[in-house]
């Protein structure tokens, strides 16, 4: 069944139709969710309310876009909200205005899979965390992640630079670690 | 461009990241859309219930024409209880053929002595036959809950003495039993009623089987046991509008012929009149304040009662007012008019208006819903048992052509309908701030049975509610 049938039946009260929607797009907007939070639970609660956005909302659903995107734009903003709400989030949330802190040119390799990576963004702070996935992930501009958290937009490149310092610190890390562990499987 | 190479390439195994919710996610999901169409179907419903629960309302307290209204209570008592027996001694207790066919022609007979009689008007009638149908209705439903009830008793009864008789260590305990339970059969065979504590003994020793009233009660422990986790949250409310009374005006009790008394009959003023009664009136000011206790339910429900005070009023065109020393003699007969302390004389549609002013302390049992949690607005519908404490209106008397404040005769116990919908304007860290236009309509007439009147206060009002989260 394509995403327009789909959404017609969804909209129809059809209770199969919303089940295969849930089914269809919960595995990989839960990873969407899991790259804001700090836990599963957290992550499971996101999806829990960003869905039951989308159904109420499926009406404002325009057939031109990809139903996967606007999912995944619904579970962003509910994810952004959810860290605004949540007492946990609060304190690393603090944006300050800090100087800007330059990009650097470093680029190293990204050979972990997909579950490590997420691990370690997760590990950065909530802050640093989530300007990373808005910009790199999400592909948001700083001038609209600035809007979105209400920061300044010199703000949001500062912290994306340090978040990625930081998170390509801990990938070189990584990446010696397993090269490392290869030398000492192959005997050099 | 660096930079971007290793966006793109955390982009790209980040596409890749999926995990399985576990299930409780869906069933959460799934039941939060369930509810809410559950609750779109309340709405949906709530108005035509409440619409029908005003109509079966007014039907009750309707007295009927003034010649029933006048009548004692007794007298309707005699004629609903004479069909009754009639309609339901037949057929209950006949099991012949003939029995069942003689029965047929006596149920309709009391309706054709009424025809006959021809003395009652058609809605005495039809409340006669309606007040006989709902006593056949209630007398059945008691028989067959009787019988369900005998049965259960019965089949748990042989049950256990099966199970006794063959287990039985002693056959003098079991015999005793077979004998009580032998009674019993007896007993509801002849339909007449257990005796009570034959009844508590064979319910003592019986197991608890489940049946339809052990389930219902269940599943009502399990409902009470769930809102009690839930507190009572305080909270005050006060409301401000327009209220007035419906179906006629305060004339007051002096004359029946109020269409050739009333000099503000027929004026050709061009203003308001309506009913039968054409007296001059107007809105005026409701006010209401009191405390209320709300528990929360579950989907988004709850319910609120409380205590208030609620000021009624109407104005009605009064004329000028008249110094006490023009009163003619004729006064001295109409002690309430004598020692009045203002009288108004009436001028043709013109003068100033008068308040009539009613006083009521009522208790509230609202339910209130949230349709959409995203929606912070709430649907209130309920009634409200009031007391009519006190009050003043213009009466009118028809020797003097005088009109003159008193205490009215009122039915101090009042029934009211309350409707409305109030937004959660503001919202802190303990309290929240609600408002919305809300209405009420008295179901109980307002004045006393003899006055043959039918009038029903309402009104119309804004309110705002503060109460703790």
């Amino acid at each position: 069944m394509d995403d327009q049938k789909l959404v017609q039946q969804c909209l129809n009260q059809r209770p199969e139709a919303q089940k295969l929607l849930y089914e269809r797009f919960a595995g990989p907007m839960l990873g969407v969710c899991y790259r804001y939070t700090k836990s599963m639970t957290d992550a499971e609660d996101v999806l829990q309310e960003g869905f039951i956005k989308v159904f109420r909302n499926l009406r404002q659903f325009r057939a031109e876009g990809e139903l996967g995107g606007w999912i995944r734009r619904i579970m962003v903003t509910t994810a952004l909200n959810y860290l605004k709400k949540n007492a946990r989030y609060q304190g690393e949330l603090a944006f300050e205005n800090e100087s800007l802190h330059p990009v650097s040119n470093d680029n190293p390799e990204v050979t972990m899979d997909a579950k490590e990576l997420a691990g370690l963004i997760r590990q950065l702070p909530a802050g640093y965390q989530t300007i990373f996935n808005l910009h790199a992930v999400e592909g948001y501009s700083h001038v609209d992640i600035g809007q979105m958290l209400g920061i300044h937009e010199g703000t949001s490149r500062s912290q994306y630079a340090r978040a990625r310092a930081l998170l390509i610190h801990w990938i070189k890390l990584n990446n010696t670690d397993h090269k490392t562990d290869a030398y000492a499987r192959t005997g050099i | 461009m660096h930079e971007q190479e290793f966006e793109r390439s955390v982009q790209q195994k980040m596409e890749e990241l999926s995990f399985s919710p576990s299930a409780r996610v869906w069933k959460d999901v799934e039941q939060e859309i369930r509810d809410r169409k559950e609750r779109r179907r309340v709405i949906f419903w709530l108005l035509p219930v409440g619409l029908m629960l005003a109509l079966g309302g007014w039907w009750i307290f309707y007295p009927g024409d003034a010649n029933l209204a006048g009548k004692p209570v007794s007298e309707h008592k005699i004629e609903v209880n004479t069909n009754q027996e009639r309609n339901i001694s037949g057929p209950a207790t006949s099991n012949s053929q003939q029995d069942a066919s003689a029965a047929a022609p006596r149920s309709v007979e009391p309706q054709k002595e009424n025809e006959r009689g021809n003395t009652k008007s058609g809605k005495d009638r039809r409340e006669i036959v309606n007040a006989t149908t709902i006593a056949s209705a209630q007398k059945l439903k008691r028989e067959s809950f009787k019988n369900w009830a005998l049965q259960q008793v019965q089949t748990r009864a042989s049950k256990q003495r099966n199970s006794f008789a063959a287990n039985v260590q002693q056959p003098e305990q079991a015999n005793n039993f077979s004998g009580e339970t032998a009674g019993i059969s007896q007993t509801a065979a002849a339909t007449q009623p257990i005796p009570i504590n034959l009844a508590q003994a064979a319910a003592k020793q019986l197991p608890h089987a489940p049946g339809p009233l052990q389930e219902w009660a269940s599943t009502l422990k399990k409902d009470i046991a769930r809102s009690k986790k839930q507190n009572w949250k305080w909270g005050i409310q006060v409301q401000y509008g327009r209220s007035s009374i419906g179906q006629g005006l305060s004339l007051g009790g002096v004359t029946q012929d109020r269409a050739a008394a009333d000099p503000l009959m027929n004026n050709g003023s061009g203003n308001n009149f309506f009913g039968s009664v054409n007296q001059q009136s107007r809105n005026s000011d409701f006010i209401s304040g009191g405390f209320t206790v709300q528990k929360k339910l579950t989907g988004g429900w709850s319910v609120r009662t409380g205590l208030a005070y609620s000021r009624y009023g109407q104005q009605v065109r009064v004329g000028e007012a008249v110094p006490r020393s023009i009163l003619p003699t004729s006064v001295g007969r109409n002690e309430a008019l004598a020692s009045s302390s203002v009288v108004y004389r009436p001028t043709g549609g013109t003068g100033g208006w008068y308040n009539n002013r009613y006083h009521q302390l009522s208790v509230p049992v609202v339910l209130q819903v949230q349709p959409s949690r995203a929606i912070p607005l709430e649907i209130v519908g309920g009634m409200q048992l009031g007391y009519l404490v006190g009050g003043r209106e213009l009466r009118y008397d028809t020797t003097a052509k005088l009109y003159y404040p008193a205490r009215p005769e009122q039915q101090r116990v009042q029934l009211s309908l309350q409707a409305g919908i109030q937004y959660r304007i503001a919202t802190g860290r303990r309290y929240e701030l609600l408002g919305g236009p809300h209405l009420n309509y008295h179901l109980t007439r307002l004045d006393a049975a003899h006055t043959g009147r039918q009038r029903h206060l309402y009104a119309y009002q804004l309110g705002l509610q503060l109460r703790k989260k």
